[in-house]
């Protein structure tokens, strides 16, 4: 997502437009919601702080001023609503200390590169058979075993083991420039 | 196969069982006695290890639904074009749920959260239902023909991910506005608490909360047909016909159905906040103003009663109503413990 398309849509919002808007929340959304979890533990406040934070978008968008990239701009303004929650919350001042001294560029590198892993995963995740798309799903978003999955499918633990395997190995093909750099 | 030269490397299976948990103990320690033996054996567990933290961070990611946050704040933004806007689209609230009934039991033995949105009973699959809260309105949730459905408070919407090839059926209880979609190949009928109502126009608005004695369909354009089953021996249907203005009303305890006029211009006014007064005693004003912006309003002055009020209101504030009214009456308005309070002004000024 490069800035000077999100300039336009931002544009159109200030004029009201309610589809431009749809398209920023829908792009920025999940991400934004990952970002917040990195400042609270509780995935429910998170997802409530973005929200409140589009809402408000909406309400004041004929008065908004974004100097930096939107993404820029959408990053910071949840980590701050994040740290006044925290700060609400009474949270130690070395934890708030540390996170308030993170830079602009700092978030915009990070996310940039989380964002690439992610787009990978999901591509690779997309090309896999739909039923190993399943099973790996089954296991890694729902926690199940091996054994509850094989139940849960009517299918083989064995066959189970294989798909997972399997998926992981096109993980690996996909990710494998990317993987060195991470310890 | 004890020295460390010898430790042979493991399968990619049995690498994946460790890393996901399910080596049991001699497995495991097979696999760490590979690893510590070298830093590339070490190197190689670490990436694969990494490998299925990516992927449990991308699924993270999906449990961020995006469809139900985004009607939520839909809901929030009251936007007048909007109303006019056919075209905008939004994706439905799914709920799958697996065919086999073991399998059910297990996700909830083992809590699998971010399944059931709104808690209920579905065992068929594909069937979408979407509710809203007590005092949410959400406009132009989108049906899978493009049809658009707006929503009053406590109402639940229910209909199949994708309609059927003869026939668009949906199952409807609270308060609607429907603006249907023509369709000469496929019916709509909407199924709701006593009723049927086969759809052959347009837009109308269907009242029908469980509790109430009461179903109301009020015809905007187009024309519908209410059906009303009787002690279910579709024999003793009654039905009638509703064109444009029309009203029918069914009461369930006595079964009676009632053609009429639609004499209420503000049938509406839960979506739009459009008000049309014509002389309305002003308690009849307070009470329909406190059940569509769910905010309490008293009046001070039995004296307050005998007023009649003649005005109209395209989507204003509240606050901007009751400034009016009270000007138009010289009166007081005040907002007091949670409540606005209408009254005679003081004779007396500070």
């Amino acid at each position: 997502m490069n800035p000077e398309p999100d300039q336009k849509l931002f544009d159109r919002i200030r004029q009201g437009d309610v589809k431009a808007f749809e398209t920023l929340f829908r792009a920025y959304y999940s991400i934004l919601c990952h970002y917040a979890t990195r400042y609270l533990k509780d995935t429910t406040e998170a997802e409530e702080i973005v929200q409140r934070l589009f809402v408000r978008l909406w309400e004041n968008r004929k008065n908004l001023k974004i100097d930096s990239s939107v993404r820029n701009y959408l990053f910071r303004a949840v980590k701050n609503q994040c740290l006044n929650h925290l700060r609400h919350l009474q949270i130690k001042d070395e934890y708030l200390k540390a996170a308030t001294s993170e830079n602009d560029t700092d978030i915009d590198e990070q996310v940039e590169e989380q964002a690439e892993m992610l787009r990978l995963v999901e591509k690779a995740i997309a090309s896999m058979p739909e039923k190993r798309q399943e099973i790996f799903r089954l296991s890694r978003q729902e926690g199940l075993k091996y054994r509850e999955i094989a139940q849960c499918l009517s299918i083989s633990v064995k066959t189970v083991e294989t798909q997972i395997s399997l998926a992981l190995k096109t993980l690996r093909h996909s990710l494998k420039n990317h993987l060195s750099f991470f310890l | 196969m004890k020295t460390k030269n010898q430790i042979e490397e493991p399968s990619w299976e049995k690498l994946v069982r460790y890393i996901t948990g399910e080596a049991d103990i001699k497995e495991a320690a097979e696999i760490e006695a590979w690893a510590v033996a070298s830093t590339q054996n070490k190197e190689k567990l670490n990436r694969a290890r990494q490998l299925v933290l990516h992927a449990d961070e991308y699924y993270r990611l999906k449990n961020f639904n995006q469809d139900v946050a985004w009607n939520k704040i839909r809901s929030k933004i009251y936007d007048t074009s909007s109303v006019n806007n056919k075209t905008n689209k939004f994706r439905r609230l799914s709920v799958w749920i697996y065919k086999y009934a073991a399998a059910i039991a297990i996700l909830v033995l083992i809590g699998a959260a971010g399944y059931f949105y709104y808690s209920s009973n579905l065992f068929q699959q594909g069937i979408t239902q979407f509710s809203t809260d007590n005092f949410e309105v959400v406009d132009n949730y989108a049906l899978p023909d493009g049809s658009t459905v707006s929503l009053n408070g406590n109402s639940t919407l229910k209909h199949p991910a994708k309609f059927k090839e003869n026939i668009r059926e949906i199952t409807l209880t609270g308060e609607a506005y429907l603006e249907v979609k023509p369709d000469e190949n496929r019916l709509f009928i909407i199924n709701t608490n006593g009723a049927r109502i086969r759809v052959l126009g347009t837009s109308f608005s269907v009242n029908a909360y469980p509790d109430k004695d009461t179903l109301e369909v009020v015809v905007a354009t187009g024309a519908v047909q209410v059906a009303c089953f009787m002690d279910r021996n579709p024999e003793a249907e009654k039905e009638i016909i509703l064109k444009t203005g029309e009203k029918g009303l069914l009461i369930h305890s006595t079964k009676y159905v009632e053609k009429s006029n639609n004499t209420d211009p503000n049938y509406l006014s839960w979506k739009t906040h459009d008000f049309t007064f014509d002389q309305m005693p002003l308690p009849e004003v307070i009470k329909l103003l406190k059940e569509v912006y769910h905010t309490d309003i008293k009046m001070d002055d039995d004296e307050l009663e005998n007023l009649l009020l003649t005005a109209r209101f395209d989507n204003k504030s509240e606050k901007f109503i009751l400034e009016v009214i009270s000007l138009t009456f010289d009166l007081e308005l005040v907002f007091r413990n949670n409540s606005y309070v209408l009254s005679k002004k003081s004779v007396s000024n500070n």
